[in-house]
């Protein structure tokens, strides 16, 4: 299930560069395959796993097998961090948009804060603020 | 004699992650030595022209140039005039430039082998849809050799053309061709043979072998890619249409007709791939130094060498023909437990070894046998043994991982 987690990382780059937005196409036809149960040519699912593999054979060939037999597991493993990280990553977009913070609760934690929020202090936005 | 061959290949030098290239996808494409790289490029920097047409100094070097490269060809191959060779941009429009070009009829009868390339087959399934043509498929014997008797059965109840391949790309194996035209001379069939594993790794010659029509690619003996030969008899080829026509194809038109132009400009309509044409006539001027006699001795050590070793390797099946000595310089084969894509990309990745996975075009036969695709490693004279020990040591290690 590489392709799915191929396909958030290639599509939020996508945005950007041009060479991403056809990784993204085609990790999304990957992803679409997998879920039909269709046989593919070779997938970017198959070309990511190779370039894993085939990285680790030249290191460590240990590990090479490993992660050769148990990669849907660490692929399903870097799905939901993706997924997980992606979700985190927006909410935090979306307070910075309304709050200049991402962290509305604790803004000094936030690296990009801005000042007026580290001055406001804002607290959690389901509450009033105790002014 | 090798190490001094591949300094003339560019692309062979390359390195990945600090291991040298290994190339072993010969038979979809061979890159150009640098005598073929140098003579294109000189082409795009001297005269970039209009050939066949501007009257200038420039138009007429490279008419002088394709000149010489027909003639290259039409001694390289043994034909009887260079008017009987028609450049094209690959096998796959030699061969339907014969398909469309003989205006077959419904009910006329094509026979196949059962390991064409899809270049070889689809154009007669179209034309059976088209024109109700009459397509046989001869299956080969058990042993995947050619089945003699069987074609002599069917060219028996009636055939117009024999179309198959010399060597096929599917487990480099030889028809035994000079019988094949042998027989069908005997029941009045025309030949066409899919030349293009063949004629960059053995001699042929086709006025010996007495053979109707032959395609082949340039770009599977060094030549750029885009570059082809259909070679057809004299006699063939004033009975043969045009595939395409325009300009440089008539000598003169007017709205409601035209004159053809001689053969072969008739066939070579539209501005041609010049710089590959010549880069053609360099390649084989490079084959010719290098001799068949090494490029046949280098290929079988190759075949005979990876064969060996890959049948110490539990899992393994070949495809095709068993024989090293009868598939040439390819060695077709997939593993039980190791899907052949990935096997591939894994050589790619940790060794730098390239090869070709899937069904190379002969899906048909795939179907047929029931295989889901192997991979197919396919040298030509600059790879070595080294090369091929590499090739097997890197299959082990990855093999080790199932």
């Amino acid at each position: 299930m590489i392709c799915l987690a191929a396909f958030i990382v290639f599509a939020i780059f996508g945005i950007f560069s041009a060479t991403h937005r056809r990784l993204a196409k085609e990790a999304f036809w990957c992803v679409l395959r997998r879920v039909t149960f269709k046989p593919c040519q070779a997938s970017i699912g198959e070309i990511l796993k190779g370039k894993i593999v085939g990285w680790l054979l030249r290191r460590q060939s240990r590990w090479a097998g490993w992660v050769h037999r148990y990669f849907e597991v660490f692929s399903w493993i870097f799905v939901a961090i993706t997924l997980i990280s992606t979700f985190y990553t927006i909410k935090g977009a979306y307070y910075y948009a309304r709050y200049g913070t991402c962290n509305p609760e604790h803004p000094e934690q936030c690296l990009i804060s801005t000042q007026a929020a580290l001055e406001k202090g804002i607290k959690n936005p389901y509450y009033c603020n105790d002014k | 004699m090798i190490q001094d061959i591949k300094k003339q290949f560019p692309f062979l030098s390359q390195e990945k992650n600090g291991q040298p290239l290994v190339y072993f996808d010969n038979a979809c494409m061979t890159p150009c030595p640098l005598p073929v790289l140098e003579a294109v490029d000189k082409y795009n920097r001297e005269f970039f022209s209009c050939g066949g047409r501007s009257n200038t100094h420039f138009g007429r070097q490279i008419d002088n140039k394709v000149a010489e490269t027909r003639e290259l060809v039409a001694k390289f191959i043994g034909a009887g005039t260079p008017q009987e060779i028609i450049f094209t941009k690959n096998t796959t429009e030699g061969i339907n430039l014969v398909a469309r070009g003989l205006n077959l009829q419904a009910g006329e009868r094509v026979l196949v082998s059962d390991r064409e390339h899809n270049s070889d087959l689809i154009v007669w399934q179209v034309l059976q849809k088209e024109r109700g043509i009459e397509l046989v498929i001869l299956p080969s014997k058990s042993d995947e050799t050619f089945d003699l008797a069987g074609l002599e059965t069917e060219l028996q109840k009636g055939i117009k053309l024999v179309s198959v391949v010399y060597s096929s790309n599917l487990d480099g194996y030889t028809l035994p061709v000079e019988e094949i035209v042998k027989m069908a001379r005997k029941y009045d069939a025309l030949v066409m043979l899919d030349g293009a594993q063949a004629v960059p790794h053995h001699a042929v010659n086709v006025k010996k072998l007495g053979v109707d029509f032959l395609a082949f690619s340039g770009h599977k003996m060094m030549a750029p890619s885009g570059t082809g030969v259909l070679y057809g008899r004299l006699a063939r080829l004033e009975k043969l249409s045009p595939l395409l026509s325009g300009g440089h194809s008539v000598k003169d038109s007017h709205y409601d007709n035209y004159e053809a132009e001689d053969i072969p400009a008739r066939f070579e309509a539209g501005l041609q791939n010049y710089g590959g044409i010549i880069g053609l006539g360099e390649a084989i001027k490079f084959i010719k130094q290098v001799g068949f006699d090494f490029i046949v001795k280098q290929e079988f050590e190759l075949n005979y060498f990876i064969t060996r070793e890959l049948k110490q390797i539990g899992g393994i099946s070949f495809v095709g023909a068993d024989d090293p000595k009868s598939r040439g310089g390819i060695v077709n084969f997939y593993h039980e437990k190791m899907d052949s894509h990935q096997l591939s990309i894994f050589l790619d990745e940790s060794a730098n070894i390239l090869t070709r996975s899937g069904r190379h075009c002969v899906h048909s036969w795939y179907n047929s046998r029931g295989v889901k695709d192997s991979i197919r490693v396919s040298s030509y004279f600059y790879n070595t043994i080294d090369e091929a020990e590499k090739l097997i040591s890197a299959l082990k290690k990855i093999l080790g991982l199932v």
